[in-house]
């Protein structure tokens, strides 16, 4: 059997006198005397064992020392808002610019950009085209600028129109002359084919359609002052855009000016013979 | 434990110094404070004490320049980091899986279970048994003795009212003198009369406490 033996102690010393050294405490029994021996011991002088990593601690100190003060000596923070606020401000006019560039800046602010740095003015907006009715038989001028090249054309002549250019071949073939070079290399990128003979067989094609439609004549510009030749100086002189425009000006068939090259100009000449011009003045065609 | 290496010069000196990079000033500091702290973190997580003095004192060193306040605030302070880091100790290994790992050294305690503290294992020993006692009470008896705060420092690390700290610490030491009383009336039972105290390491007749 087990017996164990407590020992209460009738009155618990303080924690100061635990703590105060042997000769000032007068503890109740040997119990807490060994207690103060115990809380002593626990708060001894340290041990050198206890200081044996005062160099790694301190050599960890000067290490956190050292980063820091390299943090420190960086950037300071005044120039590091600066830089960020002037980069922010560099990245903001640069995507306007080439915003304005782009013409996709609000009216108001692509003409600002337009007077401040050469951008593209603004293009005027169709409200009165949005807000008119619908096409009536005369076309109006269209103040948004419409795709200008047409399919019948090359890229590298914008301005001048392959039947312009078939009358001004025939002309020159007519007089005997010197063919203009830029007349022939344009005119073997619409024929598809550099000799003279393709050259004038599509002109052929071009202006025969326009004369069995149009005038009649084998001449082109003869006889065409009236109606569907008016076309003929038009294309011969004026851009794209009005040759596209003043198709549709002379012959009322505006919509009508799309597909291949030959069915537009035989479109065109169709249309002068419907055109504004008075009935008896049309020149007898292969249809009528 | 005293604070009169810290005065010598005035702490608020060596603060200034060690703030300003003054590896030897840093050193007065941490040989003041790092064996109590080393001893409380014995008590409170044993094996991980050093690992937990280590990242403790990195977080010092980092918050020096914020800290503001005089001595007995900084050793507050310290200890107060040193809490929390046992907090998160404490949580990280709650979360990890249990691992088999060897079985701590017995302590042997040989005859008068004080005398032996005193005498064979010291310091360690006495810390082994201030950290039989309730977490709570040997956290407290520990920053009360080995750190050497008074009532209302300890209050302020732990999170409770100085009264319940005084109470807490009460309790402590009345235990840790029943556990001591416990151990001499074994020791009493399990020795012959004709034995005496004259006990060989070997024998099997010894209390034993583990850590």
């Amino acid at each position: 059997m087990i017996r164990i033996r407590r020992v209460r102690p009738d009155r618990q010393p303080s924690f100061e006198e635990l703590l105060a050294p042997s000769g000032d405490r007068a503890l109740p029994d040997d119990g807490w005397a060994r207690v103060s021996m115990i809380l002593q011991a626990a708060s001894a002088p340290a041990h050198p064992q206890e200081h044996a990593d005062e160099r790694l601690f301190v050599a960890t100190f000067r290490q956190e020392v050292a980063q820091a003060r390299a943090a420190r000596r960086r950037v300071p923070v005044g120039v590091r808002r600066f830089a960020g606020a002037f980069g922010g401000l560099a990245t903001t006019c640069a995507a306007l610019a080439t915003a304005a560039y782009a013409s996709a800046l609000p009216p108001h602010l692509q003409s600002a950009a337009h007077r401040l740095i050469g951008a593209p003015a603004p293009q005027v907006t169709s409200s009165v085209e949005a807000s008119a009715p619908a096409p009536t038989d005369t076309p109006r001028p269209s103040l948004r600028p419409v795709p200008s090249t047409p399919p019948t054309v090359a890229r590298g002549l914008p301005t001048v129109s392959a039947q312009g250019l078939c009358a001004a071949w025939t002309a020159v073939e007519h007089s005997d002359g010197p063919t203009p070079a830029g007349l022939r290399t344009a005119l073997s990128r619409l024929a598809g084919d550099d000799s003279p003979d393709q050259i004038r067989a599509y002109c052929t094609g071009i202006l025969g359609n326009g004369e069995a439609a149009g005038n009649g004549s084998g001449h082109p510009g003869s006889g065409n002052e009236q109606s569907g030749g008016r076309g003929n100086e038009d294309h011969a002189t004026t851009s794209p855009e009005n040759s596209t425009e003043s198709d549709g000006k002379g012959n009322g068939s505006h919509e009508e000016h799309s597909g291949n090259p030959h069915g537009s100009e035989g479109d065109h000449g169709n249309g002068a013979s419907h055109g504004n011009g008075p009935p008896e003045e049309l020149p007898p065609g292969p249809n009528s | 434990m005293t604070l009169d290496a810290m005065t010598h010069p005035s702490f608020s000196a060596l603060l200034s110094a060690a703030r300003a990079g003054d590896a030897d000033a840093f050193a007065v500091l941490w040989r003041e404070i790092h064996p109590p702290l080393l001893r409380y973190l014995q008590v409170l997580a044993r094996d991980a004490a050093e690992d937990i003095a280590s990242e403790t004192w990195l977080q010092v060193i980092r918050g020096l320049d914020r800290f503001r306040g005089d001595e007995a605030g900084f050793r507050g302070w310290v200890f107060t980091v040193a809490r929390s880091k046992v907090v998160d100790w404490r949580r990280y290994e709650g979360r990890r899986p249990a691992q088999p790992y060897a079985e701590p050294p017995v302590v042997t305690l040989l005859g008068d279970v004080a005398d032996d503290v005193i005498d064979y294992l010291g310091t360690q020993a006495a810390l082994k048994l201030i950290a039989q006692l309730p977490p709570d009470q040997a956290e407290i008896v520990a920053l009360r003795v080995i750190a050497g705060l008074d009532v209302d420092d300890v209050a302020r690390i732990v999170g409770k009212r100085s009264g319940t700290v005084r109470v807490a610490c009460h309790r402590g030491l009345r235990r840790l003198h029943d556990l001591i009383s416990v151990c001499n009336t074994e020791l009493e039972r399990d020795v012959s009369p004709g034995e005496g105290r004259e006990f060989a390491p070997s024998q099997e007749r010894s209390s034993t406490v583990t850590p």
